[in-house]
């Protein structure tokens, strides 16, 4: 627990200075948000208007303190578009990026371990060559052919998955996981190809180690000993690129979201990003940092779990 | 419009009795729905270009916006395919003297609130909209405007400090009635609430926006479909493969290369296709080299507008030197008829002392690659005759920071509201106008769009527009080189959508078979 309140404690100026990198960053981005706003509609009055209304013709530095002063009492502020609250805007993008990542997660997680585990436990064998050869394959597709693809073939020709948009789980549960396959296919698919490279080089780490050896003689199963003996031992790194990649997932798969036009977290940035709506980048990447330390975190403890050596240390 | 066809004069009734105006009306639809009876029911799902942000139609501030609201509200006077104006919560109207016009209102519209709309709330909306403490967009295009009196529970009088000649084409652009209370109950932006065939239902962001049919809709037995579903995915071919799926039965822009094969498909259909939406070069007049009106015509004469459309908007685009080369203010003007003329453009060049070279950039906005492309072909073609031209794709904030601050030579850009000339040309070259981008000023400009936008009689307009035309034309500050054809793609079984000059989605006539 003391563990856990220090790393949440150290959280704080992180995420301070994230905020401070940030909101520098888009201010050295070129392009005025009340020009991109207006669009051809931009008079210099208009803009003149606008920037007032954003309080852009204030110091930066006061433009920061007013932002944060916001952020602590939970006021994220209004967007620059439709002057509707971040927060709000936030929490209704955040379930479709969670629901994706899970379903991502879990899908690379099903498929790239014991793909990995297989090879590793065999290596050199048909089972390991076939892994190898799905894992290069795997992670040399890029996301945005294989979402394409995976429309094309899986939805317009065999027609079993809309090929894009989004139902809310609570609407209609079934419509929601078909809304989501395609998408958490797409996701999947290079991070089980990098999940089972990595569960297949930490098993042949330990598949050759005394303890391995000794369960082998003392003549356990294949299975037995690869799931109970190899997989705990070998499942630390496996556990820690997993995290990392449901953090980055977290933060918008931002291609998938645009081919499946999926309303998450990840679009809602990138637009925000084209039309230098400062607060809305600011509030989101704000977000999403806290959340990438909490799963980091998250992955931290289970260290502990897997691993009784790491909970005595 | 009924001017022209009547022979009325312009202080008699311009649409005369409400009856003969809705069969006018319905028999301009006739041949899009002539093959079947209407049905009703059935639920829409429409794929737009872009995403709405923003329901309040006193902000007009995104086409993308107003696709989806302009369903939920009316508007007094509407315009039609054939570019002549038609009732709406108007359902006459006349002109009084040169500076005032009385409009007699339905009396049967009611707001998705329960409100009956009557003349108070289209004198709410005006004042709304004209009340500089408002701040609200739209108001610059009805600076004429002094006041709008309620002069009966359906009856309203506009009084201008001049005569405008655009007044009817500007009420079909931008004034849907909105309701004082209903603004008061729910924040405007994000619920809209009007008296238009279809109520606000949900808006789940980034996803889609739907609407119900309203049951008191003002016109009866309209509208035919239960539910309309508005998606925006960003990218033409999910947008495409979003209609082949059977996802969208609707959709608005298809890759352009695709055309002639989706022509031929037997799951969809396309509606007819019109040129509402010029492409242009906006050449900057206010700096050198461009401010040299004989540079400005030397590009003019050295560009091929046809080679532009073929190779880069495939069928899509139709080559036009005019923003509206069909419809009722089609010229057929072409100062440069003939071109491209490399000779001319070199003499040109030459007289202009530039004949050893010139350098010039050419300024884009890198979201929108058919410009890039153009720009791309531009640079080979002013090639020809000596002129180095720097293709520069930017990303949309420093593109319209370049507009604003005027740093390019020539702009690729677009313009959406051809209704009337005036609504493209005045803003664009009035020396007043903030939107004059390419720093055009002319007194001799600015006199001719005075007369042509402070003349009432349409006759007198559209006789002096030829010769406007053709004066921009040869002072070259916009080049404009095609024209987007407008079509949407449909499935077989929807009907009743076609494009309008206002570029209004309007889905009050559409239904599924």
């Amino acid at each position: 627990m003391t563990y856990a309140a220090r790393r949440l404690l150290l959280a704080v100026p992180l995420l301070f200075g994230m905020s401070l990198l940030i909101f520098g960053l888009m201010r050295l981005v070129p392009g005025d948000p009340a020009v991109v706003v207006l669009g051809f509609k931009a008079t210099p009055e208009g803009v003149k208007a606008l920037r007032e209304a954003f309080h852009l013709d204030e110091p930066v530095v006061a433009q920061y303190l007013r932002w944060l002063a916001g952020v602590v009492r939970g006021d994220f502020g209004l967007d620059f578009r439709q002057n509707e609250p971040i927060g709000r805007m936030i929490l209704d993008r955040l379930p479709v990026t969670i629901e994706l990542t899970l379903l991502a997660s879990l899908t690379a997680a099903v498929v790239g371990v014991p793909l990995g585990l297989l090879g590793g436990g065999r290596r050199g064998g048909a089972a390991d060559r076939a892994a190898l050869a799905v894992g290069l394959v795997g992670v040399s597709i890029p996301d945005f052919w294989l979402g394409i693809m995976l429309i094309l073939g899986l939805s317009l020709w065999a027609g079993l998955f809309p090929s894009a948009g989004f139902v809310p789980l609570g609407e209609a549960p079934l419509e929601n996981l078909l809304s989501l396959a395609l998408p958490a296919l797409t996701l999947a698919v290079s991070r089980a190809a990098v999940l089972g490279r990595l569960t297949r080089a930490a098993v042949l780490d330990v598949v050759h180690r005394p303890f391995v050896q000794y369960a082998r003689a003392k003549g356990l199963g294949e299975g037995a000993i690869l799931f109970r003996h190899v997989l705990p031992n070998a499942a630390i790194p496996v556990v820690t690129v997993l995290g990392l990649q449901i953090g980055y997932m977290l933060g918008g798969a931002i291609v998938v979201e645009m081919i499946f036009t999926l309303p998450g977290v990840g679009r809602m940035t990138l637009d925000a990003v084209l039309e230098r709506n400062y607060p809305v980048v600011q509030s989101t990447v704000l977000v999403i940092g806290a959340m990438f330390m909490f799963v980091n975190l998250i992955t931290d403890l289970l260290y502990g779990a897997i691993d009784p050596r790491v909970r005595r240390q | 419009m009924s001017e022209r066809g009547t022979g009325l004069t312009r202080r008699q009734w311009l649409v005369g009795a409400t009856a003969g105006s809705v069969m006018s009306l319905s028999s301009a639809r006739r041949p899009a729905h002539a093959q079947a009876q209407p049905k009703r029911g059935g639920i829409l799902r429409v794929a737009t270009v872009d995403k709405p942000v923003n329901m309040d139609p006193g902000y007009a501030q995104l086409y993308s916006s107003l696709q989806v609201y302009q369903n939920v509200f009316n508007k007094m006077v509407y315009v039609d395919e054939a570019g002549s104006f038609v009732p709406g919560l108007a359902k006459a109207w006349k002109q009084e003297t040169d500076k005032t016009w009385l409009f007699d209102l339905v009396d049967n519209a009611v707001f998705h609130n329960g409100e009956p709309m009557t003349s108070s709330d289209v004198v709410f909306t005006f004042n709304r909209l004209m009340d500089s403490k408002n701040k609200l967009p739209m108001r610059v295009f009805f600076s004429p405007v002094q006041g709008v009196e309620a002069v009966g529970k359906y009856q309203v009088r506009f009084h201008m400090d001049r005569p405008f000649g655009p007044f009817l084409a500007m009420l079909s652009q931008a004034t849907e009635i909105v309701n004082e209370k209903a603004l008061k109950e729910k924040d405007p932006k994000l619920f809209p609430i009007g008296t238009g065939p279809y109520r606000f239902a949900e808006w789940m962001k980034d996803d889609h926006v739907t609407l119900e049919r309203w049951d008191k809709y003002f016109r009866p037995g309209k509208p035919y479909l239960d539910k309309l579903v508005f998606y925006a995915p960003a990218d033409d071919t999910v947008r495409l493969t979003g209609l082949q799926t059977g996802r969208y039965h609707w959709i608005q822009t298809v890759p352009p290369q695709r055309i002639p094969e989706l022509e031929r498909a037997r799951d969809m259909k396309a509606s007819a296709g019109k040129p509402y939406f010029p492409f242009y070069l906006m050449l900057n007049s206010s700096r050198a080299p461009l401010a040299d009106k004989r540079l400005r015509q030397a590009i003019a004469w050295a560009i091929d507008r046809t080679e532009i459309v073929k190779l880069v908007y495939y069928g899509s685009h139709t080559v036009t030197a005019e923003p509206a080369p069909e419809g009722p203010w089609a010229t057929g003007v072409n100062a440069h008829k003939g071109g491209p003329d490399l000779a001319k453009a070199k003499q040109l060049l030459a007289d202009a002392g530039m004949s050893h070279g010139l350098n010039l950039t050419y300024m884009v906005k890198s979201q929108v690659p058919v410009l890039v492309k153009t720009g791309e072909i531009l640079r080979e073609q002013l090639k020809r005759v000596g002129i180095a031209l720097e293709v520069q794709p930017l990303e949309s904030g420093q593109y319209f920071e370049g507009l604003v601050g005027k740093k390019f030579d020539i702009a690729g850009a677009w313009w959406s509201v051809t209704v009337d000339p005036d609504m493209f040309y005045y803003p664009m070259q009035h020396s007043s106008s903030g939107w004059n981008f390419s720093g055009f000023k002319s007194e001799e400009a600015d006199k001719r769009l005075d007369a042509f936008r402070f003349t009432t009689s349409q006759a007198a307009r559209k006789k002096m527009y030829p010769e406007l035309v053709r004066w921009f034309q040869e002072e070259g500050s916009l080049v404009i080189f095609s024209n987007e054809i407008q079509r949407y793609w449909m499935k077989p079984n929807v009907n009743g959508s076609v494009p309008l000059p206002s570029l209004e989605l309007r889905f009050e006539d559409t239904w599924i078979g």
